[in-house]
């Protein structure tokens, strides 16, 4: 079977996961109507754009017929529509909805875990965010030759270092509250967003593993691919029991 | 580096004769000069019998801890479960943090508005108290 085909498959059923934690999401806006809950809306958001859009790159290569997509030896030709074709493809628009989602994430961590921005700290985040935002787009080769996948490489490593960045605070802040924090109710919470943290970090990290076997002459869609998107599904999970399950009742 | 105070809840800095020059609690209908001048009068009180004074009591499930520098009595309350120790490390911080920014000599010149402490609050790092309550806020 085609692992494009059977990659369309598991991305359909993390499609379905995150359209359901979405909602979640929502509804709790609704009930809140706090800048907090719309931080995380939007965020999760973004996160379900960026996986509909890696969805769409299989769709395409497997059923749009467009030929220089189909044949990677074929020339670019140089459309403004190509241009975003190839992104697609490569994932670069998935980086893009990614990265201001990671960039959401810091702020919403300094507003939930902080009094206020450290300066050097939100100006290395924004130099990194802008980094990772302009190499997912512009940091490009379409044709098929080894800079193309040293380039893609290169992309998965920023956001797995910015998706580290900024959760990996994110995780020790919310292991130091679940080891001080009395109800169990908060200790189940702050858990949850804990592991989060850590399955949100794992999932550019597997998939710059699988980029790297990809790099040194593989096919891909290793296993790494997909235990990427197992951590996808379980930071679900973890959001689910960190964010909406909590009740103060 | 600061460190993140989690430990301490309630924060009270009052002179000797008990007036309140800063506080950060989180139960709101406690009047806090009252509150203060009790305190400061219990303290005193056991200076009388103990020359040391208060270290720290309890209440129910809350442990109240008492540090005196420069004529300035530092209170924080706790849960009982934390060491006293470690509650002991963090009201020093606090006075720590407090000196800094308003030396004895500032102090001894002070024209008796509480206002001048106000800024103290953004000096106290981040409680765990205040991160649940955004949470609940927010999301649960």
């Amino acid at each position: 079977m085609d692992p494009q085909f059977i990659g369309m498959v598991f991305e359909s059923v993390i499609i379905v996961c995150a359209t359901i934690i979405l909602v979640l999401i929502l509804l709790k806006y609704l009930e809140k109507r706090h800048q907090l809950t719309l931080y995380l809306l939007i965020i999760f958001l973004l996160y379900t754009l960026a996986i509909v859009f890696s969805w769409l790159s299989k769709v395409l290569i497997l059923y749009s017929g467009i030929e220089y997509i189909t044949d990677r030896l074929l020339p670019d030709p140089g459309t403004l529509f190509s241009w975003f074709i190839y992104r697609i493809i490569d994932f670069r628009i998935s980086f893009v909805f990614l990265s201001i989602a990671i960039y959401l994430s810091y702020v919403l961590k300094v507003k939930v875990f902080e009094k206020g921005y450290k300066t050097v700290e939100r100006i290395v985040v924004i130099i990194t965010f802008i980094a990772t935002l302009l190499c997912s787009i512009f940091l490009y080769e379409s044709n098929d030759n080894f800079l193309h996948y040293l380039l893609d490489a290169i992309a998965f490593l920023l956001i797995f270092i910015f998706m580290a960045m900024i959760y990996f605070p994110f995780m020790v802040r919310s292991f130091q509250s679940y080891r001080l924090a009395e109800q169990d109710l908060y200790k189940k919470a702050f858990l949850s967003l804990c592991l989060m943290s850590l399955f949100f970090i794992l999932v550019p990290f597997n998939f710059l593993l699988d980029r790297l076997t990809i790099l040194a002459g593989g096919p891909g869609f290793t296993i790494f691919y997909f235990l990427a998107w197992i951590f996808v599904f379980l930071g679900i999970i973890g959001a689910y029991f960190g964010y909406i399950r909590p009740r103060r009742d | 580096m600061l460190r993140l105070l989690k430990i301490l809840r309630d924060i009270w800095i009052l002179t000797d004769s008990g007036i309140v020059l800063f506080h950060r609690t989180y139960d709101q209908d406690l009047d806090e000069q009252l509150f203060g001048s009790l305190l400061s009068a219990l303290n005193s009180f056991a200076e009388e019998i103990s020359k040391g004074g208060l270290s720290n009591f309890e209440l129910q499930n809350k442990r109240f801890t008492l540090l005196k520098k420069n004529n300035i009595i530092f209170i924080a309350n706790s849960s009982k479960k934390f060491r006293e120790k470690k509650v002991m490390e963090e009201l020093k911080e606090i006075v720590g943090k407090f000196f800094k920014l308003y030396p004895p000599q500032i102090i001894d010149n002070w024209d008796n508005d509480i206002g001048f402490f106000k800024n103290f609050e953004t000096e106290i790092e981040e409680s765990l108290e205040e991160t649940i309550a955004r949470f609940r806020k927010a999301f649960w």
